[in-house]
C-alpha cells in the first residue's frame, strides 16, 4: 500500500459519524441530568470510538484506492436534482412543485418524450390534488413561499380573499 | 386458542368489502413492485404509506402485508423469463430457472416456481398458526428484564446483518439508536436532541428514517446515469429480444404445477425450512432461498443436473423465499424484533398505523393477528392463481424504465415523509439523511442496521430503566439474564467466527480480496 493519504467518501463518512457521535455525547453531558444523559453518553462514546477506528482504517486504505474513485460528474447532478426537488416542495408545496419538478426531471434528466412527461406530471397532480386533497381530505404542505405570494396577490387585488 | 377468533377473522376479511377490496388492490401493486427492477417489498411499503395514512389499523395493516407477502412471487416472472433478478431474494431462481427457459421449458419453469411460491406462502402461515398456541404462554411470562435482553439480542444480530462490515454495521446501528433518542426522555421528561424544534419533540419516526436511508439512496443510485442507459433495463431488453424462448402454453404451465406434487417432500420440507429461517432475526429472503436451494442439491441423487435446468432447483428457493414471510411475522408482532429489514420497515408502518407490536398483542389484538395471518394466506393464493394465468402479460412490467421511476418514487417518498409527522421540516431531514444514506449505499455500508438500532434502541433503554427500578443492578445476575447474556455471547461469537474465522479468511483469500472495497474519493 503506497501513495498519499486521500479523503475518500468512506473516510469522509466515518469523519461525519465521529463528529455526530462526539457532539451528541458532549451535548448530553453538558445539558441533560445524569439519568437522561446516561444512554446518549454510552452510545455516543461507543459510536465515537468505532467511527474513529473506521476513519483510521479508511485513511490507511485510501493510499491504494486509486481505482476506486467515485465519479463526481455522475454523483453531483443527482444530488442537485434531489435537493432541488426537496427545495421546490418546501418553497411551493406538493401540489405546485411536485408536478413541475417531475416534468423537469422527466424531460431534461431522463430525456423522456414531451407527451409522456406531461402525462405523468398531470397524473401526479391528479393524485396529489384530486385524490389526497379533495377525495381523502388530507391537507398537503402548501409551501413557505406560496402563502406569501397569495397574500401579495390578494393585497394587490389580483386575487379575491 | 379460541376457534371463534380464527374463523371470525377469516369471515371478517372475506365478507367486509373494504378489506377484500384492499387485498385485491394490494396484489397487483405487490406484483408491480416485485416485477420492476430496483423496487421490491421494502420500497413498496414505504411508497404505500401515504395511502394508508389515517386508515384504521386493520385495513392499513392488511393492505401493506398483503402487498409485501407476494412481492417475491411477482419477481419470479422477470427473474425466470429474462434471467435478471429484480431483487435479491429471487437470485437463486436464476440458477435453474433461466436454463429451463433457454431449453424451451419457460412454461414449466414458471408453473413450478409460481405454484411452489404459493404453496410455500400457505405452509408458512400454517406453521405460524400452529406455533401460536405454543408461543402464547411463553410470551405472556415476559417482564422488563426479558424485554431488555430481547432488544439486546436483536441489536446483537447487527453482527449477522453486517457480515464482513461489522464495524460499519455497529456504527450505523449506534447511529440509529442515537436518532431513536431524539424527543422526550421517557424517564425524566427532559428534551433530548430536539434543539428546541417542535417537530422533534415526539421523536424521530421510523418511516422518515427508512425513507431517507432506503428509498432516497436507491432512487439516487437508479437516477445516477443519464437518459435511458440503465444496465438492468438493457439486460432485460436483451433477454426479451429472443421472444421464441419465452413462448409457452398453459399445458406446460400446468405441467410445472404438477412438478410440485411429483416432488412433494421437497416442497414441504423447504416450506417449513423457509418458515423457520424467516423467524430468525437477521436472516433475510436471500438466505432462505439459497439455503433451500442448497438443501435441494444435497438431497438429490444426481446433483450435477443443478444449474442446468433442474426443476427442483426452481421449486426449493421459491417455497423458501415465500414461506419466510409467515415466519417473519412471529418475532415482529410478538417481540417487536423485526426478522429482517423488510419486516423492520413493516414494523415502523404498523406503529404508524397505531398497532403496538409486543407480547400484549397476543392478549388484546388476537383478532388482528389472525386477520394478518389470513391476509398473507389469501393474497398468496390469489396472486399465484392470477400469475399462473397472466404471467405472460405481467412480464412487460419489467420493462419500466428507471428514468420514469425515479421522480415518481421521489414524490411519494417526500409525501410519506411529510405525512408521517405532518411537519415540513421532516423534508429537510429527509434530504440530509438521504445524502448520508447514498454515501452508505455507494460504499455498501449495511443500512438495515440503522433500522434495528432505531427500533430496538429505545425499547432497550426503556426496559433497562424499568428493570433497574424494579430490581436494581441485580437484575443482571438473575437466571433469565444470565441465560440471555449467554445467547448474546453465542450469537456474537458465531458471527465473529463466521466473519473473521480461518474459513472466512481462506474464502476471502481465494476470492482475491480480504478487505471490503474502499470508498471512492469525493
Amino acid at each position: 500500500m503506497s501513495g498519499p493519504i486521500r479523503l475518500t467518501s468512506t473516510a469522509a463518512l466515518s469523519a461525519v459519524f465521529v463528529v455526530i457521535f462526539a457532539s451528541a455525547a458532549v451535548v448530553a453531558k453538558l445539558n441533560y441530568p445524569a439519568e437522561a444523559a446516561s444512554m446518549p453518553l454510552f452510545i455516543g462514546g461507543i459510536g465515537t470510538a468505532l467511527s474513529f477506528l473506521q476513519l483510521i482504517v479508511e485513511l490507511r486504505a485510501s493510499r491504494g484506492a486509486h481505482e476506486e474513485q467515485i465519479d463526481l460528474r455522475k454523483d453531483l447532478p443527482i444530488y442537485l436534482w434531489v435537493w432541488a426537488f426537496v427545495g421546490a416542495v418546501v418553497a411551493f408545496g406538493f401540489v405546485i412543485a411536485a408536478p413541475i419538478m417531475l416534468f423537469a426531471y422527466l424531460r431534461w434528466r431522463s430525456r423522456e418524450s414531451w407527451w409522456l412527461s406531461v402525462l405523468l406530471s398531470a397524473a401526479i397532480f391528479g393524485i396529489l390534488y384530486g385524490l389526497f386533497e379533495t377525495v381523502l381530505g388530507v391537507p398537503l404542505f402548501e409551501g413557505l413561499v406560496t402563502p406569501m405570494i397569495e397574500d401579495w396577490l390578494t393585497a394587490a387585488g389580483w386575487l379575491k380573499s | 386458542m379460541d376457534p371463534h377468533v380464527i374463523w371470525s377473522s377469516l369471515a371478517g376479511l372475506l365478507l367486509t368489502p373494504k378489506l377484500l377490496g384492499l387485498m385485491l388492490l394490494a396484489i397487483p401493486l405487490g406484483v408491480f413492485f416485485g416485477c420492476v427492477p430496483g423496487l421490491g417489498g421494502k420500497l413498496g411499503i414505504v411508497l404505500l404509506i401515504p395511502f394508508v395514512y389515517g386508515m384504521d389499523p386493520l385495513p392499513g395493516a392488511v393492505f401493506l402485508l398483503s402487498m409485501h407477502a407476494i412481492v417475491h412471487t411477482g419477481g419470479i416472472v422477470p427473474s425466470i423469463l429474462f434471467g435478471v433478478p429484480t431483487n435479491g431474494p429471487e437470485a437463486p431462481l436464476l440458477a435453474d430457472g433461466y436454463p429451463m427457459v433457454r431449453a424451451g421449458q419457460a412454461g414449466r419453469a414458471l408453473g413450478a416456481s409460481l405454484s411452489a411460491a404459493g404453496i410455500g406462502g400457505l405452509i408458512g402461515v400454517i406453521c405460524l398458526a400452529l406455533i401460536l398456541p405454543v408461543v402464547e404462554p411463553f410470551v405472556l411470562s415476559f417482564s422488563p428484564i426479558e424485554f431488555f435482553w430481547l432488544a439486546i439480542i436483536g441489536i446483537t444480530l447487527i453482527s449477522a446483518l453486517a457480515g464482513k462490515m461489522l464495524v460499519q454495521g455497529l456504527i450505523v446501528g449506534c447511529f440509529g439508536w442515537l436518532i431513536g433518542m431524539i424527543g422526550l426522555d421517557p424517564q425524566t421528561g427532559v428534551q433530548r436532541f430536539t434543539f428546541n424544534q417542535l417537530f422533534l419533540w415526539d421523536g424521530f419516526d421510523v418511516i422518515s428514517g427508512v425513507l431517507a436511508l432506503y428509498a432516497l439512496p436507491e432512487m439516487m443510485q437508479l437516477g445516477r446515469g443519464r437518459g435511458r442507459d440503465r444496465r438492468r433495463s438493457q439486460d432485460i431488453a436483451a433477454a426479451s429480444a429472443q421472444p421464441e424462448i419465452t413462448r409457452y402454453t398453459f399445458a406446460e404451465v400446468w405441467d410445472g404445477v404438477l412438478d410440485n406434487l411429483r416432488h412433494w417432500p421437497l416442497t414441504l420440507i423447504t416450506s417449513v425450512m423457509g418458515t423457520f429461517i424467516g423467524m430468525i432475526p437477521g436472516l433475510g429472503g436471500e438466505a432462505a432461498g439459497w439455503m433451500c436451494y442448497a438443501f435441494a442439491v444435497s438431497r438429490s441423487k444426481d446433483p450435477e443436473r443443478f444449474g442446468k435446468g433442474a426443476v427442483e432447483g426452481v421449486i426449493a428457493p421459491s417455497t423458501g423465499m415465500n414461506a419466510k414471510e409467515g415466519g417473519g411475522l412471529l418475532p415482529t408482532l410478538f417481540f417487536g424484533v423485526p426478522a429482517g429489514s423488510g419486516m423492520a420497515i413493516m414494523l415502523g408502518a404498523l406503529i404508524m398505523l397505531g398497532i403496538k407490536p409486543g407480547p400484549l398483542m397476543i392478549v388484546h389484538d388476537l383478532p388482528l393477528v389472525w386477520s394478518l395471518i389470513w391476509a398473507i394466506a389469501i393474497s398468496n393464493l390469489i396472486c399465484t392463481a392470477f400469475l399462473l394465468i397472466a404471467s405472460k402479460h405481467m412480464s412487460a412490467i419489467a420493462h419500466v424504465r428507471a428514468g420514469l421511476l425515479v421522480p415518481v418514487v421521489l414524490v411519494f417518498a417526500l409525501l410519506g415523509t411529510f405525512l408521517a409527522k405532518d411537519h415540513w421540516e421532516s423534508l429537510l431531514v429527509f434530504a440530509g439523511m438521504g445524502a448520508i444514506g447514498y454515501v452508505m449505499r455507494r460504499n455498501h455500508w449495511p443500512r438495515p442496521c440503522f433500522i434495528i438500532g432505531l427500533v430496538l434502541g429505545p425499547t432497550a433503554e426503556v426496559s433497562f430503566h424499568k428493570a433497574f427500578a424494579l430490581h436494581g443492578l441485580t437484575f443482571l445476575t438473575q437466571p433469565t439474564s444470565l441465560v440471555m447474556m449467554a445467547i448474546v455471547v453465542i450469537i456474537l461469537a458465531v458471527n465473529l467466527r463466521k466473519t473473521y474465522g480461518p474459513k472466512a479468511a481462506r474464502t476471502a483469500g481465494e476470492a482475491g480480496h480480504v478487505a471490503p472495497p474502499p470508498g471512492g474519493s469525493i
